[in-house]
């Protein structure tokens, strides 16, 4: 799959950009010139391979990408091959024979605007060719195979959620388009050609527009893979949910937006700044700005996102925001216009120009400055309102003593997170009480816009006991499972404030809590639950942890010790129906923190697995 | 297009780079036709017909082209919209077909409809005899080839002036002759200014021939006129003569003189390149007697 996904595009690329030609001039098709573009598709695959292989090829064999990699390389080899030097040829033409050759009658003189079309074909079919675009592309293509095929079948979440990563997968071809345009811009005065280009009658502020109506190339290229991007996540299984609303539209057009954008900025680099790695430290520079655009101020609110090309994703959830996104994306229209009306600067700076500068700027400035506004008073109070009564504005379900409770945009993921519950909630005595899975605000305050902040106060955020925060996105059914498991015996599903976890090294409960977030999951997916990260550690804390310890992210909220890990092992080998019984018989033992596991052990006829490893709590990690 | 303001006339002329003196007070006119500039190398013919070709300004000095002045933006567009221009090294882009080369170039000379400007990028190559290779790279194409694309480009849409800077080196005899027949038909009506270090070019294609040394004008006039200067002054012996200035072995084993001949001289009829070669003579002796004086 994954190859057709990678050859397939690129043969259709060839056939119609070949065969065109080939019909325009009549003659046979010059595959030759696509040896740029499978080029750098073969350097983003085999870039692919190293990440995917790094990563742990999880889900994603290595040779998939390797396979491909070698293909498109050796195809590029055999395309590039030089071919030699053509003998000087005969000068056949006659004089005779051009008298039987009349041109057209051209018209009338083109106007500027015409004549910078026809030069935006002439550099868009150039930047289809160069390889820096070519990388863009391939970079496109690992994307759609990663995310469209490979790990698109994990995906869970809200289709607002997945779309507002656009701008991110849109970036590096933009990078790369930034490298290209400035390659073409510089091309005429790297090959000596500016002299002969000048003598013409084409004001090279022409030439700089020609440049910049090369734009909808990389704009088409971007929208149609997000579009098909979105098809194949479709295809591959992805379980994405709720609406596709406008600011959807929004998000995708700043990221094409952001094709545009990249033309100018090649452009004006260009145009003012002929040195080759120019466009490199630019790309670089506005990569570090978005980054440091996207971190002012930590983890509190940060309204200065939106300024950021790719702003920051998988934060707070939408019901808890007021994005701007037609805000973001006048911004991004703005900025791209100002930086083109900046190259058309460098040879014409007549009134016209002036305006439109005055004109981009304006529109940038007046979006800059709307996309960091405060938030208005009735979006204010509908995500306070969220905040502190979430029920308000919920849909729920039950299953057996455990109520699911999510905001309505999520109410696609209802039946998952039911289905994920179903079988816990089953095994649950009639004492162990009855649980509400909600959707809440479980962050900070001040991680909310301070319009919102100044309508809340701490005790908001309090919640019944009988409450288990449900999460958000991927989150959701996730962990809906181990949260309720360990609530239902008395285990948070956070660690502390100082990110401190619960060491449950030798009790009873912390092994019934495992074996309760395993119910319904099959045997793989249950022993890797309740087995170590890195069980051979020297660590007892690393051993007794099913989180990676050495994640930068990791926070764990409980801690086993290796040994309690092997005796839940022990006890998803047993049959269901034995464990359910002896755990209801005697839950309120078994969820007392004073009573052991080789007591639980004991009970249910297995061997005592002690002594327990002394396992001491150390606060983890929030990125 | 009509020739009968394909005038250029220049006035004054004068170019310095740095210490340089590249033009020095140049006064010139060329009538449609063709017109050739003869020089040793440094003696200032690109200079010159660069700023014809309105790519480089004049320091001082009047022009006027084609009945407009280049030095204002209007008369400057006005005449680049009725030029052809070969430069002497004109950049090409190797990557590039001379097809779409030639495409590129016809769009910067404001063809926009793509149609017409597809039927006249196909007649210069035909003319230059490319039509088969037109697909094919740049890069890929032999030096002589090359330069025939650069006059394929100039070519475009029968300019009245054409401004080509050594169009026919790198070029083989027979090529040669076609770019003269070229000349012939599809410049007829045009002002031609070019410049060249062939001297048999001259001689078979120009009306009209300057000789520019040390950037100062030192002839103007016809091919004959020119071959004239030399007349009386150029005999064949079978030695060498040590008071000729300048003596050289033909193909036909006789040594060939240019200076003043010795009583009962071979005398023979002068060619351009005679003419030519007496004028650079007493030059290159004005400029030793100057620096030895």
């Amino acid at each position: 799959m994954i190859v057709l996904v990678l050859v397939v595009p690129l043969l259709v690329a060839a056939l119609v950009y070949g065969g065109r030609e080939a019909m325009r001039r009549r003659e046979s098709v010059d595959l030759r010139r696509l040896a740029p573009l499978t080029g750098g598709a073969a350097l983003a695959l085999a870039f692919g391979a190293l990440t995917v292989g790094g990563a742990g090829s999880d889900g994603a064999p290595v040779w998939l990408f390797v396979a491909p990699a070698v293909v498109l390389t050796a195809g590029t080899l055999a395309l590039a091959r030089r071919g030699p030097v053509t003998a000087d040829g005969r000068w056949t033409g006659s004089a005779a024979q051009a008298a039987t050759l009349t041109a057209d009658d051209r018209g009338t003189v083109a106007s500027a605007a015409a004549v910078a079309r026809a030069l935006g074909r002439v550099e868009a079919r150039e930047l289809s060719r160069s390889p820096w675009f070519g990388v863009g592309v391939g970079f496109c293509v690992l994307g759609l195979a990663l995310f469209g095929f490979v790990f698109a079948g994990e995906d869970t979440g809200t289709w607002d959620g997945q779309i507002q990563l656009s701008s991110w997968l849109a970036l590096p071809l933009v990078g790369m388009v930034v490298l290209a345009v400035h390659r073409a811009v510089t091309r005429a005065a790297r090959d000596r050609a500016d002299e002969l280009f000048d003598s013409c009658p084409t004001a090279p502020a022409t030439r700089t527009a020609g440049f910049l109506c090369s734009a909808p190339l990389p704009m088409a290229i971007l929208g149609g893979f997000l579009v098909v991007l979105g098809f194949a996540v479709v295809a591959s299984g992805a379980h994405l949910y709720g609406p596709i609303g406008a600011d959807s539209v929004a998000d995708v057009a700043a990221a094409v937006v952001l094709g545009a954008g990249g033309v100018a900025l090649g452009v004006a680099l260009g145009r003012w700044v002929r040195f080759g790695l120019a466009p490199v430290v630019a790309v670089v520079a506005i990569g570090i700005a978005g980054i440091q655009l996207n971190t002012i101020g930590g983890s509190g609110w940060n309204r200065f996102v939106p300024l950021s090309t790719a702003p920051a994703v998988g934060g707070t959830p939408p019901m808890f925001t007021d994005r701007p996104v037609w805000w973001h994306l006048g911004w991004i229209v703005g900025l791209s216009a100002a930086v083109g009306v900046a190259a058309l600067a460098r040879h014409r700076r007549d009134q016209s120009v002036v305006i439109a500068g005055a004109v981009a700027v304006a529109v940038a400035v007046a979006a800059g400055i709307g996309a960091t506004r405060p938030s208005p008073t009735s979006a204010a109070a509908r995500i306070a309102a969220a905040v502190a009564m979430p029920e308000a504005d919920q849909e729920c379900t039950a299953t057996g003593p455990v109520e699911i409770c999510v905001f309505p945009i999520y109410r696609g993921a209802l039946e998952d997170v039911t289905d994920r519950v179903a079988p816990i909630a089953a095994v649950l005595p009639a004492d162990a009480g009855r649980f509400t899975l909600r959707q809440v605000y479980d962050r900070n305050l001040d991680e909310l816009p301070p319009e919102v902040r100044q309508l809340l106060t701490e005790a908001d955020l309090e919640r019944p006991d009988d409450e288990v925060p449900l999460g958000f996105e991927g989150e959701l059914v996730e962990l809906a499972g181990s949260d309720l498991a360990r609530r239902v015996v008395g285990l948070p599903v956070e660690p502390d404030d100082d990110l401190m976890p619960t060491v449950v090294a030798g009790q009873a409960r912390g092994v019934v809590a495992l074996w309760l977030a395993t119910r319904g999951l099959d045997p793989d997916a249950a022993a890797a639950a309740s087995t170590a990260a890195d069980p051979g550690s020297a660590d007892a804390f690393a051993r007794g942890s099913v989180e990676d310890v050495e994640d930068p992210c990791n926070a764990a909220a409980v801690v086993w010790s290796g040994q309690d890990l092997a005796a839940a092992r022990a006890v998803l080998a047993l049959p269901d129906e034995d464990v359910a019984r002896i755990v209801g018989d005697g839950w309120g033992r078994w969820i007392d923190p004073r009573v052991g596991t080789d007591e639980l052990l004991a009970a249910l006829g297995l061997d005592p697995v002690g002594p327990f490893d002394e396992v001491v709590a150390r606060p983890g990690n929030s990125c | 297009m009509t020739s009968s303001i394909s005038t250029v006339t220049v006035t004054g002329l004068r170019k310095r780079f740095g210490a340089t003196v590249a033009l020095d007070g140049i006064d010139a006119a060329f009538t449609p036709g063709v017109n050739g500039l003869l020089g040793p190398n440094g003696a200032g013919k690109t200079t010159m017909l660069r700023i014809l070709a309105t790519v480089l300004p004049a320091d001082d000095g009047r022009l006027e082209v084609l009945g407009d002045d280049p030095s204002t933006g209007g008369g400057r567009l006005t005449v680049r919209r009725r030029l052809g221009y070969l430069p002497q090294e004109p950049g090409f882009h190797r990557h590039f077909s001379g097809f779409e080369f030639v495409d590129y170039v016809a769009i910067l000379k404001e063809w926009a409809d793509r149609k017409p400007r597809h039927d006249e990028v196909r007649r210069v190559l035909t003319l230059v005899g490319l039509e088969a290779v037109m697909h094919k790279r740049i890069g890929q194409l032999s030096g002589g080839m090359r330069r025939r694309v650069g006059i394929a480009q100039a070519l475009l849409g029968r300019p009245d002036l054409l401004v080509l800077d050594e169009p026919t080196a790198g070029l083989d005899p027979e090529q040669r002759l076609r770019f003269r027949e070229l000349l012939g038909t599809e410049a007829s009506g045009a002002t031609v200014l070019l410049s060249t270090h062939q001297t048999d070019d001259v001689a078979a294609l120009c009306q009209h021939v300057v000789v520019l040394l040390a950037g100062q004008i030192r002839f103007t006039g016809t091919p004959t006129e020119l071959a004239a200067l030399a007349s009386g002054r150029v005999w064949l012996a079978g030695e060498r003569d040590p008071g000729a200035d300048l003596a050289w072995i033909t193909g036909e084993g006789r040594v060939r003189h240019i200076g003043e001949p010795p009583t009962g001289a071979q005398l023979v009829e002068p060619t351009v390149e005679d003419g030519y070669l007496i004028l650079a003579g007493r030059d290159a002796h004005a400029n030793s007697e100057a620096l030895a004086s």
